[in-house]
């Protein structure tokens, strides 16, 4: 198993990163569509120039061919013009090995992928759930000792992509892996440790349950589908700067700044004289903006935010004024430090 | 896609205006004698030098421009531009300048001098060469738009499996121009095949030797202007079916 680390600086296309994963670790770099993700990983891997990459504590080669730094990009790039089985087996045959044992290494992998039997196909004759797990198995096959995988869910139907996780998060354990996503459930599934990336920037990292459960920021809480609300400690509550005071549970001592992150899902919205729940503490805010998210709407306010039914989500509009309802008692940290 | 109707009387102008001289020249030929004219000594030596020199000038117009095309490709900005247009030049240059400037660099007193040019003029070498020269775009134009056409992600990917610059060339890279290639080589073959003014110009008319199909049917034409026909008629049904076999127009990568 080996060390990564990597300071990736990408100008052109306004990425400036830091990366390091522990041996067997994986690092997910979870960030919204063109934050540059993509461009970290193919710097990483040494196709994009501008990566300064060390393995083990020692600079990796500059040319990737040499870097042995496995890349599965969204796009599959499988060579159209070879058999399933000799694009598993390029990477072995690359290294030397002989060809009846690289076609046998293939078809290993291509079973552990779930796809015996497959290898005599076509890319083009594949479906694009099959044409991904072709991807991981060519790319493991190469025996990389870090494996990249970018977006390793997108573009694939809701039965594919829930087959390809299960196979990922299986394949992952021992491996040092980079994985990026824009989704937190792929964060919350994968990923040992999490940097949130901004406009190509590292906005903030650590081990997974540490970025996900207490976001620093909005951005990262935004990213692990959570709603930070940030204030000042008052005598076992949080004062928000509307002035409102949440009861919360633990955090730092008075006057400190420390913050709460919710579950949208947790938060209620209430609109105009309707009764409000003593249960909860509410907020007076209006609305900013309203984002459909599958079967919920997500109600974002300029300090906090709830997902609700579509229903509720009609009777609102832009700048309209709303009550958020916020469950009290949750755990309070320190923001500072 | 059949466009608006009044393009349809422009179309058959412009199909009468290949097929009529075809058909004038199919009413020429002897069709009694066709057979011993097509066979005849001089004209099997004749024909035997154009398909085996076209074929030499295909080889070489693969080896040669298909590295063209891609070191075209790897030029950037206005450079590019003037190096096509230099490489193109055969293909609209007057096949007599082309063979003037190939006797200036190749020949007995061309730029390289007596002793290649003294070994070159007037051999079935020249002729080749003189193919070559106005076949060759077909080739580059094909690989260069072919390239365009690919996003070079393949060939990224194929090296972080670990394979050398030549592995991604021979695996990835040139089986997704295969298609380019084949056009390119199809087109190129059927252009050395109909090559007449370069070589005579370049390579002269030495039976046996240099004097290809189409100079064969040049000199016949005043001789004996049906073995001409016979003759040409052959070019007509070899060139039609190579292209009709062999010639796809490139689509875009996939």
């Amino acid at each position: 198993m080996t060390a990564l680390a990597a300071d990736v600086r990408v100008p052109a296309r306004g990425v400036d990163a830091s990366l390091e994963v522990a041996p067997g670790r994986t690092l997910v770099l979870l960030g919204p569509n063109g934050s540059g993700k993509s461009t970290a990983l193919e710097a990483v891997a040494g196709i994009v120039p501008g990566a300064a990459v060390t393995l083990d504590g020692a600079a990796a080669p500059r040319a990737a061919r040499d870097r042995r730094i496995g890349l599965l990009s969204q796009d599959d790039a499988l060579f159209p013009a070879m058999s399933v089985r000799d694009n598993v087996a390029f990477g072995p045959r690359s290294r030397g090995v002989a060809r009846a044992e690289a076609r046998a290494e293939a078809d290993a992998w291509l079973a552990r992928v779930g796809l015996s039997g497959l290898g005599d196909r076509r890319p083009r004759e594949l479906s694009g759930g099959q044409a991904r797990r072709v991807a991981i198995a060519r790319a493991l096959a190469a025996r990389p000792r870090v494996l990249l995988l970018d977006e390793p869910f997108a573009g694939l139907d809701v039965g594919a992509a829930s087959t390809v996780r299960g196979l990922v998060a299986g394949l992952l354990s021992g491996v040092t892996a980079i994985v990026t996503t824009h989704d937190a459930l792929d964060a919350h599934a994968l990923a040992d440790d999490v940097a949130v990336m901004e406009a190509g920037r590292i906005v903030e990292a650590g081990p997974a349950a540490e970025v996900l459960a207490r976001p620093r920021t909005a951005f990262a809480a935004r990213m692990a589908a959570r709603v930070l609300l940030e204030g000042t400690m008052r005598g076992g509550a949080l004062e928000l700067s509307g002035g409102t005071r949440v009861p919360v549970t633990g955090g730092p001592g008075a006057g400190a700044r420390a913050a709460i992150a919710l579950r949208p899902a947790a938060v209620t919205v209430s609109l105009g004289d309707a009764p409000r729940s003593p249960a909860l503490v509410w907020i007076a805010d209006e609305v900013a903006g309203l984002e459909p998210r599958g079967d919920e709407v997500r109600v974002q306010g300029t300090v906090c935010a709830a997902d609700v039914d579509p229903a509720v989500a009609g009777a609102l509009a832009a700048r309209a004024p709303v009550w958020f309802g916020v469950p009290r008692g949750e755990a309070a940290y320190a923001l500072t430090g | 896609m059949t466009g608006p109707r009044w393009l349809a009387p422009l179309a058959a102008l412009g199909g009468l205006l290949v097929a009529l001289p075809l058909v004038g020249l199919i009413a020429r030929v002897p069709w009694s004698r066709f057979v011993a004219l097509v066979t005849s000594e001089d004209a099997l030596t004749a024909l035997g030098l154009s398909l085996r020199t076209s074929l030499a000038a295909t080889v070489l117009t693969v080896t040669l421009g298909v590295p063209l095309g891609f070191a075209l490709r790897a030029l950037t900005g206005a450079l590019r531009g003037v190096v096509r247009a230099l490489v193109l030049a055969p293909l609209v240059l007057p096949p007599v300048v082309g063979g003037l400037a190939l006797l200036y660099a190749f020949g007995r007193r061309g730029l390289l001098g007596e002793t290649v040019g003294g070994s070159l003029a007037f051999t079935t070498a020249a002729v080749v060469i003189a193919q070559t020269f106005v076949a060759m775009p077909f080739m580059v134009v094909s690989v260069e738009s072919a390239l365009a056409a690919t996003t070079g992600r393949r060939e990224a990917i194929a090296a972080t499996l670990g394979a050398s610059p030549t592995r991604v060339l021979a695996r990835v890279t040139l089986p997704t121009l295969a298609p380019a290639l084949a056009t390119g080589a199809v087109l190129a073959f059927a252009r050395a095949l109909g090559e007449f003014g370069a070589t005579l110009t370049f390579a002269g008319s030495l039976a046996g030797v240099t004097r290809t199909a189409p100079l064969d049917i040049y000199l016949l034409r005043e001789t004996d202007p049906e073995a001409a026909a016979a003759l040409s008629l052959v070019l007509v049904a070899v060139a039609i079916g190579v292209v009709a076999l062999a010639y796809r127009p490139v689509r875009s990568a996939s």
